[in-house]
This record gives C-alpha cells, sequence and structure tokens, in this order.
C-alpha cells in the first residue's frame, strides 16, 4: 500500500496533503479542520511534514523578497515623465 | 515626526489636487520604493516594471482629489494591480498548465523523510530556494506570503479564481520546499 493512502484518525495522508494549503491559511472549515488536526496529532509524517512547508513559508516572510530602491536612473526618468504628462 | 504618516499622506495628495506640484514630488519620494518592490515582483523585466511604476504614478495623480484616506501604500498597490491587470491581459492565456502531482511534488520536498526545521535554519538559506523557483510561482509566493496581499485581491492581479490561486499556491509552496531541500542537499 502506498503510504500516502494510510489513514489515520479517518483521513489519509494523501487527502491532508490536499488539504495542507488550506490549512496553513486558515481557510479550512471547522469540521475538515478537526479532522486534519486530529490526523497530524496521530501521523508524526503528516506532521512534520506540515511543520516543513510552515517554516519554509515563514522563512520566505521573513526574507525581503524582492526589490530594494528604485535605481536612480529609473527614478530620474520617472520624475520627467510626471513632468511631461503632468495632469 | 509628530504627524501620522497617514495624515501626511493626505496633506501631500491634498495640495497635490490644489495644484503644488512640489508636494506630488514628496508623495512620490516616500512611496516608490514600495510600488517598485511590487512593479519588480509583477513585471516580467525591469523595463515593465519602470513603465508600472510611471503608470501608477501618473494615475495617482490625476486621482489625487479622489483619495479618501487610509493608507496611500495600499491605494497605490490596488492603482499598480488594475494597470498590471491592463498591462499583462494580452498575454493571460499563456499560463502554463501545471501537470506535476501534489504527491509527486510533496515527495520531492521531502515528505516521509524530513525531520522538524528551525525557522533560523531555514531563512539561511530560503534566498536561494526562491530564486530557483518560476516567474509565476516567485510571483504568488512574494504577493500571498511576502506581502501578504488578500487571495482575492491577488487572485483578481493574476487573472485566475480563488479556488485556482489556492490550487497554485499550494504547489508553489511545495516547489519552495521542494527547492529548499534541494539546496540544502547540495543537488543542482
Ligand atoms: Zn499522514
Amino acid at each position: 500500500m502506498d503510504p500516502l493512502d494510510v489513514k489515520v484518525a479517518g483521513l489519509s495522508c494523501r487527502q491532508v496533503l490536499g488539504h495542507l494549503g488550506d490549512f496553513l491559511d486558515g481557510d479550512l472549515p471547522a469540521e475538515t479542520l478537526a479532522a486534519v488536526q486530529q490526523h497530524l496529532a496521530g501521523c508524526q509524517t503528516c506532521e512534520r511534514f506540515g511543520g516543513r512547508v510552515a517554516t519554509v513559508v515563514a522563512a520566505l516572510r521573513g526574507g525581503s523578497g524582492a526589490g530594494g530602491d528604485v535605481p536612480a536612473d529609473a527614478h530620474t526618468r520617472l520624475l520627467a515623465h510626471l513632468a511631461a504628462n503632468r495632469p | 515626526m509628530s504627524v501620522p504618516e497617514q495624515e501626511v499622506d493626505a496633506i501631500l495628495l491634498q495640495r497635490t489636487a490644489a495644484g503644488d506640484d512640489g508636494a506630488y514630488r514628496d508623495f512620490v519620494v516616500r512611496h516608490e520604493a514600495g510600488v517598485w518592490q511590487r512593479a519588480r515582483t509583477l513585471a516580467q523585466d525591469t523595463a515593465d516594471a519602470e513603465d508600472l511604476l510611471q503608470e501608477v504614478f501618473l494615475a495617482a495623480w490625476r486621482a489625487a482629489g479622489t483619495y479618501r484616506g487610509g493608507s496611500a501604500r495600499a491605494w497605490l498597490l490596488t492603482i499598480l494591480g488594475h494597470a498590471w491587470s491592463r498591462m499583462r491581459r494580452p498575454s493571460r492565456q499563456e499560463v502554463v498548465e501545471d501537470t506535476e502531482t501534489l504527491e509527486s511534488l510533496a515527495l520531492r520536498a521531502g515528505w516521509g523523510t524530513v525531520g522538524p526545521l528551525a525557522e533560523d535554519e531555514a531563512s539561511a538559506t530560503i534566498a536561494e530556494a526562491f530564486a530557483r523557483l518560476s516567474d509565476e510561482d516567485r510571483r504568488l509566493l512574494t504577493l500571498r506570503d511576502i506581502d501578504g496581499v488578500s487571495g482575492e485581491e491577488s487572485a483578481e492581479m493574476l487573472g485566475l479564481t480563488v479556488p485556482a490561486m489556492k490550487s497554485r499556491l499550494h504547489r508553489a509552496r511545495l516547489r519552495l520546499a521542494a527547492a529548499y531541500q534541494e539546496v540544502r542537499d547540495g543537488s543542482a
């Protein structure tokens, strides 16, 4: 049997994997949330995997992401564009 | 500064609407980095990002008299979202279908093999993992997980239904976890 099809607390790991996105966003309906939480309490594999994905996403949130300041020449062109098209 | 930031923006935009160009220049300087960051996230390249930057601040100038308080940054980013939707509409059909199954993504991300992970441990290599993702994945992760844009707003900007956006976000996060795993394992 595929390990993803093992059922814990009525849900297979595959089903929990499908719910993981909404779980992390707090978007699961109460009943499903309770079922997923019960599964996680009894399935170390999903509990660890969910924790891993949550931690990686949280680390991304903590980083600065794309960006930085507007390059000086782009700033100059922006002001020129605005001046030329003044409403 | 004792005046709250939002009041400063409101005053600058009021003066702008009354014809004070210097006030608008101050407003631009206060917010251009925030608009630029979002534009860089959404646009394919720097040139497109610069077009967006110019379009947003011109549109905001025209609309200065309609600003009704609240976060000026959020107001600008809403204008940017609309501008970007217009800019990319012709290519919207090009979205590549995502064929890898959730199961195979999860296995690449270490399902069944990975142990616990501390957040500071993840922070060290997250940028490298993020850089390995597609533009599409990075865009969605930036909107939702870095900038905290709502699901509805993100979906609208990307021309997706909310369920489709959620499904993509879930996959993008799994691909990020998989890329993280690859970076850690030292594989290319
Ligand atoms: Zn499980």
